[in-house]
């Protein structure tokens, strides 16, 4: 079913469509419509009228003539008599013959009654009468009106016994009558159309006096109270439409002095609006910005007009597409009202609180934003938003820190690190410092630069850059940025195959090597002033509270003692002990570039980096792990194409594991790569007499002199070094145990030595 | 204030304690790892995993597949945001296979009201009415 505007189902009735006369009239005007009412009513009644008194007219002729008529039937009756009775045909003509003076009379005629029935006597007929005329019939009435004629007929009976003797017929000619009450119809109808005209004319126009023109007056006025204009009727009668004047002149009144009052609010209204500091609007579900908002909100928007305005753009104005921010405001909006009242609660807490406008790049407004609903019927209709400017207290909080010196900023962060704790920032320091001169060694030593080589260099300097932004060290970051973008350039000429002037370069590289050192020695010198160490804070290590303070008990109770104290030097141990981690950590960034010298693809990945290895250990667990992890990249890896062809992943994988034992840690380094080929071991071994038949290769590659020098691929495996690796462990106390799984990869185990294998 | 797990992985011990830090302090969970490996739990918990792109021996698109590998079939999978300042490679991190990036690498500042603003449009696309209804 169709729905009006109001919501209510309309019923079968009201869906009929509308007849066409009906159409038609919804169209004419009240005047038109009474005129057309009064002219048919007038013609109705002028037209009975007319009808009427033309009938009364018609019947007086006719019964005027029809007098005259009988009279003269009576004289032809009477005159009949006579020459019925003697049947004198000749006397009744003669009688007849003087009705020719009465030029009505059309036709007379006497019959005489016989026993064959009515015979002819005599009759009499004017000369424009023609025609046969039949005797009458014995029923014939008196009297017959016709259109032209009227026929009388009339028994003639003798006089004293009244024996009927015959039939007298007079036929007497309407002619003239018809021709009167032609004329006078003709007149009648002049009369009454006059009349009704008249009458039309005055009733019409008094109609229009006291109710068409009174209401167009209406009309007229409700049209100017429409446009807004002040509408007033004149009231001139009392009656109906009188009184239909008066209510309107009174309802317009009422709306006058409501819209005052309405004004007066909306003014008032306006003035609390544009006396806030903060931009106050609306928006509805079009998301369109409504009509009453406080003047800020045009500053802030920098509009002349923001009514009608999609608040969505306008807030995002400036910001780009990929900014998680303006999505989640995007998304917010679309939501918003989706959501309804019922979950505002909810939604609220997702709405931004803040945001950056950006109508052009060069200025920015910054906002705090706060969202109020506005819910009737249970229905979210409206959201108000306050935007508070704090584009001028966040542009002083910029000015403040831009106020600062490069040195007293530098000096504020130095002294936020400091009292934050040190150490990570140390660590930085020391690492930075290995960067540089792992970069400068790298340059030094080349005339030219491969792409690994290169990528190791951008890797280190990325590493520097993005780790001085962190500590917000602007010289040391921008300088490094520089390096960067100098190795980035140098990685893409390779790729693009350029022809490359290498020592020119390196020179460039090298010199901004020099500004990245000189930023990261301000940096070191400036930690040093901030701490109150000075500079033993670059000396500061981990040493854990607990041990710190057994060891500080100890040696108070027991000065004596302390020397050789079992529990002591476990103690002393342990601070001395540090993360494998530290140990560990450098291997990540060479491995690749090791395995890329090779023509192959590796990674290492550390495990149990927090495991504290023993001092004694650690001093000799560097140069162990880089032993090898290096022999593993050299030997255990294989190239790409073979490892693809053996199901294995391209890039090797080196893990090294840590873990913690009662009597020490437990070292791993094990890779996936082809293992150990025992029986070139053997067989090389047996051949050089390094070995008994029977030996273990496991044991037969820590044999002295079992080296890959010149060899064939008899040692594919290992066998280089691993006799130093085995012993260099043993001086720690540590024993060294291999594993291998032919094309499945070499486990190498470092292990606390039981107390009998301990040197 | 809702918070989330987020597990950062990053070749470098200052971004891994400046990030872990900064988060932590804004009420989020975070696990560092200086690469794809060790984080099997933090991984199973994580609602948001971050990827530095310049890694020793390796990038964040290698260590991404490794880590959707494993995912794979999983009836929660974190979302995995590439963080870098490399703008080359950070304006092509839907082609990497990222879900989302993060800018502004350094600034932990910003971090935050990222995380923050990805945080929202999870929860309101959560919120969100299914269609047709």
């Amino acid at each position: 079913m169709a729905k009006p505007p109001d919501g209510h189902a309309m019923n079968d009735k009201q869906v009929q469509p509308p007849s066409r006369g009906a159409d038609l009239a919804r169209f004419l005007s009240i005047g038109t419509k009474l005129s057309i009412g009064v002219l048919v009513v007038v013609i109705a009644v002028a037209a009975l009228v007319f009808f009427s008194l033309t009938k009364r007219e018609h019947e007086a002729l006719l019964t005027a003539e029809q007098r005259a008529g009988q009279m003269v039937t009576d004289l032809v009756v009477g005159a009949a008599v006579a020459p019925l009775e003697f049947e004198d045909a000749e006397v009744m003509g003669e009688e007849l013959e003087r009705l020719r003076r009465n030029d009505a009379v059309n036709y007379a005629s006497v019959w005489r009654q016989t026993d064959e029935g009515l015979v002819q006597l005599a009759e009499y007929r004017a000369e424009r009468y023609t025609g046969e005329i039949a005797p009458p019939e014995p029923d014939q009435p008196t009297v017959v009106r016709l259109e032209e004629e009227m026929i009388f007929t009339a028994p003639v009976v003798e006089a004293n016994a009244g024996t009927p003797l015959g039939i007298a017929q007079v036929r007497l000619s309407l002619a003239k009558q018809n021709a009167a009450f032609a004329a006078s119809r003709k007149l009648i109808l002049l009369g009454s159309a006059g009349v009704a005209s008249a009458l039309l004319i005055l009733l019409i126009g008094f109609v229009r006096r006291i109710v068409v023109r009174p209401l167009a007056d209406l009309h007229d006025a409700t049209h100017r109270l429409e446009q807004g204009e002040r509408g007033r009727v004149e009231v001139t009668a009392h009656d109906e439409v009188g009184r239909l004047a008066l209510a309107f002149n009174r309802m317009g009144e009422a709306i006058a002095e409501r819209e005052l009052r309405i004004a007066t609010a909306n003014r008032q209204l306006q003035r609390l609006l544009d006396n806030m500091r903060q931009a106050i609007f609306s928006f509805g579900p079009d998301l369109k910005i409504r009509g009453n908002h406080s003047r800020v909100t045009l500053d802030i928007f920098r509009r002349g007009k923001v009514e009608g305005l999609d608040v969505c753009e306008e807030l995002l104005a400036g910001h780009g597409p990929e900014s998680h921010e303006a999505e989640a405001v995007r998304i917010w909006f679309e939501m918003v009202f989706e959501i309804g009242a019922g979950g505002w609660a909810e939604i609220v807490k997702l709405a931004p609180t803040s945001l950056t406008l950006r109508p052009n790049q060069a200025d920015a407004t910054d906002l705090a934003l706060s969202f109020r609903p506005v819910i009737e019927d249970g229905e979210l209709r409206e959201i108000i938003v306050l935007a508070t400017d704090e584009t001028e207290r966040n542009e002083i909080e910029r000015q403040a820190k831009e106020w600062q010196t490069k040195y007293a900023r530098e000096m504020a962060a130095m002294q936020k690190i400091v009292s934050g704790g040190t150490q990570m920032f140390v660590q930085f320091l020391r690492s930075t410092e290995d960067r540089i001169g792992r970069i400068r060694h790298l340059l030094n030593r080349s005339t030219s630069l491969r792409r690994g080589e290169l990528d190791e260099l951008f890797r280190h300097a990325h590493t520097v850059k993005g780790e001085a932004r962190t500590f917000d060290l602007a010289e040391l970051h921008k300088s490094a940025t520089r390096l960067e973008d100098q190795l980035g350039r140098l990685r893409r000429w390779i790729d693009e195959e350029r022809t490359i002037d290498w020592e020119p370069m390196i020179e460039e590289t090298l010199a901004l090597l020099a500004t990245v050192r000189e930023a990261f020695e301000a940096t070191r010198d400036l930690l040093i002033q901030a701490s109150p160490l000075g500079g033993a804070i670059l000396e500061q290590t981990t040493v854990f509270q607990s041990d710190l303070d057994e060891l500080l008990v100890a040696v108070r109770e027991h000065p004596a003692r302390s020397a050789t104290w079992p529990g002591l030097a476990e103690i002393i141990e342990r601070l001395g002990s540090r993360p494998f981690a530290e140990i560990g950590m450098r291997l990540v960034d060479a491995v690749p570039t090791w395995a890329e010298a090779e023509g192959k693809r590796a990674r290492l990945e550390l495990y149990g980096g927090e495991t504290r290895v023993p001092a004694g250990l650690a001093e000799a667990l560097s140069g162990t792990l880089t032993h090898l992890v290096r022999n593993a990249v050299a030997h255990g890896v294989e190239l790409p194409s073979e490892r693809r062809g053996a199901g294995k992943s391209e890039i090797g994988v080196i893990r090294l594991r840590c873990r913690s034992l009662a009597a020490g840690v437990e070292i791993i380094v094990e890779d996936d790569g082809r293992g150990l080929d025992v029986d070139a071991i053997v067989e090389q071994a047996t051949a050089r007499g390094l070995a008994s038949v029977g030996a273990i290769p496991a044991k037969l590659i820590f044999v002295p002199g079992l080296t890959t020098g010149g060899s064939a691929s008899g040692l594919s495996g290992r066998g280089v070094g691993l006799n130093s690796v085995r012993n260099d462990m043993a001086e720690v106390g540590y024993t060294t145990e291999v594993e291998s799984e032919p094309r499945k990869g070499l486990r190498v185990t470092i292990s606390p030595a039981e107390p009998a294998q301990k040197i | 204030m809702a918070s989330w797990n987020i597990l950062y992985i990053d070749d470098s011990q200052t971004e891994l304690s400046t990030v872990a830090t900064a988060l932590t302090s804004d009420g989020h969970t975070v696990t560092t790892r200086p690469g794809p490996y060790d984080c099997e739990e933090a991984l199973a918990n994580a609602n948001l995993v971050i990827i530095d792109y310049h890694l020793g021996g390796t990038n964040g698109s290698e260590i991404l597949a490794l880590l959707r590998e494993r995912v794979q079939g999983w009836t929660q999978v974190p979302r995995f945001f590439l963080y870098t300042s490399d703008t080359e490679v950070g304006a092509d991190y839907r082609a990497l296979g990222f879900d989302g990036r993060f800018i502004l690498k350094g600034n932990t500042d910003a971090l935050k009201r990222q995380i923050d603003a990805a945080m929202r449009i999870e929860q309101l696309r959560q919120m969100r009415p299914p269609a047709g209804s």
